[in-house]
Formats: structure tokens, sequence, C-alpha cells
């Protein structure tokens, strides 16, 4: 029914899909990769599925030498490349006419007045009125004077009213906690916190949305979902390439920061938190802070006993020979960048008391594979677990995240035939093959997001703190310990021996992924 | 098998026709050693989220049934049972053809669903419910697509014995012969039926893009105002198409709290209705073409508002498109990709529906009215 004005009584009911408003998506940094491979494909799909608003445009703001029908041509080529749908000629035809390009370097107050006054042209033609993202596909050290910049030529519109102005901030947020909280300033001097998504695309992942439905929409596991019943949890992201083109980046930030700080830590979060009392925004992140807050300090002498650092050394790749990180492009022969980490830590609550949490990450492994593995305790040893020379495998709830998102579970059954003999056996659920439509990607989840003003899948400036403050500890002791040398993993392996050691002075074992 | 294609749908069934009783066993031995001529040594997926009863009154219209079985399995892996009765024939027979339905997905996976054909001749046809009652998967959700174009509760006893099986039941006005008598018949029984059967109108899934369209083109942040102040609604149609533009009033009069006050069908193939809202008479006037398929050419939505007299103009573009222009702002043109709207795709994004539509039930129930205001 027409209550007020504002509301639309049209869109009630037309499907779970958020409606967001007619809107200005600013991309700094649109001719790069991540606008490229990601963002312009993602909004593309989402303009196929239907779902993105009727008035939109996307514009592109970078130093890049690009006008608009270069912007256009540089979609068209990341769509046909990247796009999980292919091209529709008549649908980029409608496409391509919202996408326009604004040339400047980010740090000069010209480049903002040109940019302000060319979305003051484009929207009213667009249709739109004046809501506008920014999406920040820059380097950090880029992020604060962006904001200052907008803030300066009166960009930002005040966060309550309408028209909206929002800002996503691509990772990484910081080097460390310091530089963390000073960007965090930084933006917060521009936008008021409503109005930042720091978007961690593994949390746009269906898996990782998935994990919060099987928990608290099914009966059977969350009464296991305790110390009671869980023997570990085992969190792995794995990945198959070296650094790559990417060693100035990666020689400052290493694993740690580049997946502990921020992927890892967030998959964390959705496995231990309590359940929440709604799925809205801030209760959802109120609850996953609480469990950073939880996470024991690992720091001084207790980060040796707790944590493994490594570098991959020369190995194979699918058979092909590559070199260890030392001799990469990039990266200095006596480098101490760590390119695997391992870490067995703990969540001090009720829920978790005394149960390991293992974290590892990795590049060069042999495949690239990330997944939340819940292993339960064993079953008393009798009856079938009566022979303590063969127990028996213990169950495991495993979630996959890539590749082939979905979920498994390992139970023992018996083996056919007269005899008693216990089998592993496990129960496989895949997001594609189960359900015949293709998911979407993460970002596309995670703009629509934005667009329609839900900032539940994005982490909070408190968060984002949180975890550094834990990972600070961990690198101020690495810093301190003055090692010039790392243990090494041959590239194409699961990681170093002393991973391996790591979780079997807990009589535990990683999984073969 | 092990030469479909990514994307490919291959079917493998066995050759001879079968007795009813031997579904399940041949089912069986198809999964456990390939059957006599099914699947090879490959290794399969078997995925099954639903039961999917298929029921199709006429032999003659089967056709392409199979064709369109394959494709909502690939995107909704089921238990097909495919009822195909033929009441006028002089024969009394009852026949089954077993088969797996498989897609290579990712991985050089195989994805293979069952499919059940089961043919009745003659008075055996009034069989098709008990043999498709023994044959479904317990402990899943069971839908039904009625494919006949003729409203359900026409079916009678058919009907009545299939839809008490299946908690969901598809169908699809677009094509219906009598309109009015259709709508009514649906509208009555779905006010009857006591057991939540979730009731899917493909029709109303067409819409689906429309809609979309039109609440964004009218939303109060773009056109502050339109919506208390709609004051007329021009349709035109392509021929059997009326069930679909009722549902499209009645889901703007539902939702912007309009009464109905009158219907006139004036000379030629104009249909009016007359609507009372909070500011006053609503005029929708309905055309229907002499010639084209059953769709929905063009909407016109018009009020009063603070620059006079406004409106936007809702027109279908090709196969895939609705387009949008604003009354003096020709440069606000917008197109929304209508998606894939072949019958086996909206069916197939029916069927993970597991809850009922209230808002259908509501529109349909305006659809009647206005139905029911042409018999008067």
């Amino acid at each position: 029914m027409l209550e007020t004005a504002s509301h639309n009584p049209l869109t009630v009911g037309l499907s779970s899909t958020l409606l967001p408003e007619p809107c200005t998506v600013v991309i700094f940094g649109g001719a790069g990769d991540l606008s490229r491979r990601k963002l312009l494909p993602a909004i593309y799909n989402l303009m196929l599925d239907g779902v993105l608003p009727a008035n939109f445009a996307i514009v592109g703001f970078a130093r890049t030498d690009l006008d608009d029908a270069g912007f256009r041509a540089l979609a068209r080529k990341g769509i046909e490349t990247h796009s999980r749908r292919p091209l529709d000629e008549r649908a980029f035809a409608d496409f391509e006419k919202n996408l326009f390009f604004v040339r400047g370097p980010f740090d000069e107050e010209g480049s903002y007045r040109a940019l302000s006054k060319r979305l003051d042209e484009i929207e009213p033609g667009c249709g739109v009125p004046g809501n506008r993202i920014y999406y920040l596909s820059v380097p950090p050290s880029a992020m604060g004077v962006c904001v200052e910049q907008l803030q300066h030529a009166g960009m930002i519109r005040p966060h309550e009213g309408r028209p909206f102005t929002r800002i996503i901030v691509e990772k990484p947020i910081g080097n460390d906690l310091a530089s963390a909280r000073a960007l965090n300033a930084a933006i917060a001097s521009g936008f008021h916190e409503s109005q930042v998504f720091r978007i961690d695309h593994y949390l746009g992942k269906e898996t990782v949305q998935s994990l919060m439905a099987i928990r608290f929409a099914n009966a059977i596991f969350e009464p296991l979902w305790n110390q009671k019943y869980v023997d570990h949890v085992q969190i792995t992201v794995a990945e198959e390439e070296g650094v790559g083109t990417r060693a100035g980046y990666y020689e400052e930030a290493g694993a740690l920061r580049d997946m502990v700080q921020n992927h890892i830590l967030q998959l964390l979060c959705v496995t231990a938190m309590e359940p929440p009392w709604a799925l809205t925004a801030d209760v959802v992140r109120d609850h996953k802070l609480e469990v950073l807050q939880c996470l024991r300090p690992i720091a001084g002498r207790d980060v040796e006993r707790f944590v493994v650092r490594a570098q991959y050394g020369p190995g194979f790749h699918h058979g092909v020979d590559v070199p260890g990180y030392r001799r990469e492009a990039g990266v200095t022969p006596d480098s101490t960048t760590e390119t695997y980490v391992a870490i067995r830590c703990f969540v001090d609550n009720w829920r978790w008391a005394g149960v390991p949490f293992f974290l590892r990450t990795g590049k060069r492994m042999p495949r690239r594979a990330s997944e939340i593995a819940v292993q339960f305790k064993d079953v008393p040893p009798i009856l079938f677990n009566a022979d303590a020379s063969n127990p028996l495998e213990s169950n495991v709830l495993a979630l996959r995240i890539q590749p082939d998102e979905g979920l498994s579970l390992r139970i023992a059954t018996k083996l056919p035939g007269p005899k008693v003999r216990i089998y592993p056996v496990k129960m496989d659920f895949r997001y594609g093959t189960t359900f015949g439509d293709q998911s979407p990607e993460a970002y596309e989840r995670l703009l629509l997001d934005v667009m329609a003003g839900d900032a539940t899948l994005f982490m909070r400036r408190d968060a984002v703190e949180a975890s550094w403050i834990w990972v600070t500890n961990v690198l101020e002791s690495w810093t301190q310990s003055g090692s010039r040398w790392l243990p090494e993993y041959p590239a194409g392996t699961w990681g170093p021996l002393e991973a391996e050691k790591l979780i079997q002075a807990e009589n535990r074992k990683w999984r073969t992924l | 098998m092990a030469d479909a294609l990514d994307g490919e749908v291959e079917e493998k069934r066995l050759a001879r026709p079968i007795d009813v009783a031997a579904v399940e066993r041949e089912l069986g031995r198809l999964w456990s050693d390939g059957g006599a001529n099914g699947i090879d040594e490959d290794p399969v997926t078997r995925a099954c989220m639903s039961n999917l009863v298929v029921y199709c009154g006429d032999p003659r219209e089967a056709g392409p049934l199979p064709e369109e079985i394959a494709h909502i399995t690939e995107r909704h892996p089921s238990r097909v049972l495919l009822l195909v009765g033929n009441a006028g024939a002089q024969q009394m027979d009852l026949e089954a053809h077993v088969s797996a339905v498989c897609y290579l997905a990712g991985g050089g996976r195989q994805i293979c669903s069952e499919h059940v054909t089961i043919s009745a001749q003659g008075e055996a046809a009034r069989r098709l419910p008990s043999t498709a009652r023994s044959l479904l998967i317990g402990d899943l959700p069971t839908a039904l697509w009625w494919t006949p174009a003729e409203p359900p509760p026409r079916g009678a006893d058919v009907f009545s014995e299939l839809s008490e099986m299946a908690g969901h039941v598809i169908y699809d006005s677009e094509g219906w012969p009598d309109p009015v008598q259709g709508v009514v018949a649906v509208a009555d029984w779905a006010a009857a039926d006591r057991s939540e059967t979730i009731l899917s109108d493909l029709a109303w899934r067409r819409l689906k893009p429309w809609r979309r369209l039109v609440g964004q083109t009218l939303d109060p942040a773009l056109a502050p105002g339109a919506l208390e102040s709609i004051d007329e609604v021009v349709v035109v149609h392509g021929p059997h198409a009326l069930p679909k533009v009722w549902l499209l009033i009645g889901w703007l009069a539902r939702r912007l709290g309009w009464q109905p006050i009158a219907a006139k069908i004036e000379p030629g193939v104009e249909l009016a209705w007359g609507f009372e809202s909070k500011r006053g008479r609503v005029r929708v006037r309905v055309r229907r073409l002499a010639e084209g398929d059953s769709s929905i050419r063009r909407v016109e939505i018009s009020w009063s508002g603070p620059r006079g007299r406004e409106g936007a103009t809702f027109v279908r573009e090709g196969e895939g498109f609705v387009a949008v222009s604003r009354e003096g702002s020709p440069e606000t043109q917008r197109v929304l990709a209508r998606g894939d709207l072949s019958r086996a795709a909206l069916v197939a994004r029916q069927l993970p529906k597991l809850f009922r539509d209230p808002l259908f039930r509501e529109t349909l129930e305006i659809s009647r009215t206005m139905a029911e205001a042409l018999r008067r």
C-alpha cells in the first residue's frame, strides 16, 4: 500500500534481490586491472540480471590517457574476456551508453573540478538524481588524498538524506595498525562510517554467505558448533601462483598482511561468531567483532610457538620448473618476506575454549583451494572405534570457497559385506552442480549491496583495526627477531616441515585439498 | 556420454519401453551398471533437488517437452515424471521409458537427472496419477507442471489427484482460449485450496521485468508524486495475453490501493476498466492487436504532475528487452534485459520457490474481479 512519498510500493514483493536506487559509480583507477577484469563485468552482469537501477552511470577516473570511447572499448574487452556470461551486442550497446571517462591525476584539484563538472553534466541525462558511489581502486597511499580532494571539491554529501554519497575502499586497509588507523582517520575526515564500504571480496562468495545459513538455518549443526563437539578448525587459503608481477607490493606485504589480516580473519569470524539476533549490518558486524576481540593475542616468544612463516623455494608448477621466491623478478635476493604462514590460535570464549583454529595460507601451493574445515571429536574408543591402531576417521564438515564452491560432510559407514568394515564416505554438495544456475561473482553481490546501502558483508572500521592489532603483534615480533632466513618449502608443495610440526604437536594433521 | 560438450545436454535412454512396475528397477540399473544402452563408464553425478511431474493431456503437444525438460533439469536437477495422456485413444495401454539426461559441468563431471516418461492410452490415462505417486522420491519437494493450454482446474480429476501430491503447481495462463473462465476457475481453486499449495503462473513470471522497470521508473526519487497521481494506464498486447494484462493491472491496483469499480467492452478490440484511487478515478484501457505473439507490447502510464501532464511509456523491444521513455525527456530512455523468457527457463526459475507468493494471490483476486466484470 502507498504509505509515504519516499516509499515505493511497486518494489515490494518483486524478489529478494536488493533494489538499489539510481546512482553513478565513479571508479578511481577505472582503467586498471580490477576495473577491467572484475568491476565492469560485474556491473554488466547486474544489468543483464535486471537488478541494476534503471538509471545509472559508470564513470572511470584515472590518469590514463583515455576518453569515453576508449573506456567503452576497455569495458568491452573486459566483458568479452572476464564476464561469466558472454557479451550480448544489444545489451552492451545499452550498457556502454552509460559509460564515461574523466582523465586526471588523483592529487590535483583541477581533476576533481573536471570530474565534478562532468558528473553534473552526465547525471541529469542518465536520470541519476545525484547518488554517487566512489570506488577507490587505488593504492592505499593514494586513498587519503582522494578523500581529501573529494571533500575539498564539495563532492561528499552528508550521510543523512538524499542524494547519497558512498565510498568503497579496496584492501589493503593499511600496512599495520598505525597506517590502518591513519587511513581510517583520513576516510573518516570526509565520510561518516555508514557511508564507508571496506570491501573484502571473500565475503561476497556464495559459500561464505552460505556458512551463516548452514549454521543458523539447520537444526543439526549449531548444537555441535562448540568446544564440546569440535576438535579443531582448519582454514586454508592456498594459491597456485607465485608472486608474479606483484613483487613490488608483495615485498612490503607478505602473506600475513596480504591474506591473514583480511580474508582469513574474516572467514574465522564467520565461522566462530555467536548467532546474531538479526541479519542487519551492524548486528552481524558486532558479532564478528566479538570474535576478533576474543582472539588470544600471540606476542613475544609465543610467536615462535604458534606461527610458522616460510618462503617458497624452487620447484615445479604443473611439471614446469619455477624459481624460488628470492629469485623472482622484483624480489630482493635476501628478502625475508613470508609467502607462507601457518598459525595455531584460540578464540577465548565459552563456545570455543580450548579449540585450536589452524590457519594457513601460501603461494605456489599445489593447487588453488580455499576452505573452512570443522573437524569433530572422535567417537569413544569402543565398538567400531575400539582398535587403537586403526582409529576411525573423524567427521569433517568442509566448506569449499574456491574452486567448486560447496560443502562436504565426511561420515563413517559400513562397507557392504558380511564383515564389519567401516569406511569414510563424503557427502558432497557443489553449488555448480546442485543448483544449475551460475552463482554471481562476488563483486556483483558486493556492488549491488553498496548500491542498496547494505553494509552487512563489508568490514567496519573497528573490525579492521581489531584485526590489525592482532596481526601487528606478530609482525612486531618478527621485526624484533631480526631473522635473516626463513624456512623454505619447494614450490608446488603444501608448505614447510615446520608447519607439519605445528599441527602434529597437537596430534592433528593438515587436510589434503 | 563422454562426447557431451560443456553445457550440452545429452540423453541416454533405454531403447525399449518397459513395464511401469519395472521403472525403479531399470533406473537403478541405469546407475549401477550403465544399463543396456545407458550410461557408459565415465563417472557421473546424480543430482536431484525435486520431483517434477509434467502433465500433458495430448500426445500431439508433447513434442517439445523432452527438450524443454532437459533444459529445466540442467538448471534444477530433478526426477522428472512426464505423464502423457491420450484419453481419446481406442486401446488401453500404459507404458514407460526411462532415461538419464546428462550435461557436462566444470571439471569434466557429468551431472545427470532421471527422466521417466509414462504414456497412457484410453482409459489407462486415469491411472497416471497413481503411477506417478509410486515413483516420487520421498523427502523432496514435488512440483506439478501443468502444460495443457487450459486452466488446471479444468483438468478435473487428473489435476485434482496430481495437485494433491504436489506442493507446487506451475501453469501458464498465456494462450488460454477463454481467459475469463480460466482466471475465475484458477482464482476459485486457489481460494478453496487449504493445503498451502504454491501456485505459479508463468505469465506472472514474464511480467517481472515489466514490474521491475515500472517500479524503478516511477520511483518517488525519480518521479515524485507519480505513484499517487496515476490517472490513466493503456496496455497494448498481442492475442491471448489478457490474463497477463490483468495480472499487470491487478498488481498496480493492489500495490497502489486502487479499487475496481467498472468495466466496459468498447467496440472493436478495446476493453476499459475504471478504478478508484485515493486521488480519484484511474482509467485503464486495454487494446488487443489482431496479430503477433501473445506478449505485452506497450504500457503507457500517465499522471498529473507539478509540470502538468506527465507520463512514461514502456515498450517491448525485440525478443529480450523492455525500453522506457519519459514524456518530455527522451534522453532518459532505458532498456532492461528481460532475460530468457522461454517456457523452460521460466519453469526452471520457479522450481526453487518453496514459499507461496502472497502478492500473486492478491493480484489474482483482482484479476478475477476484472474478469468477472466483463461477464456483467
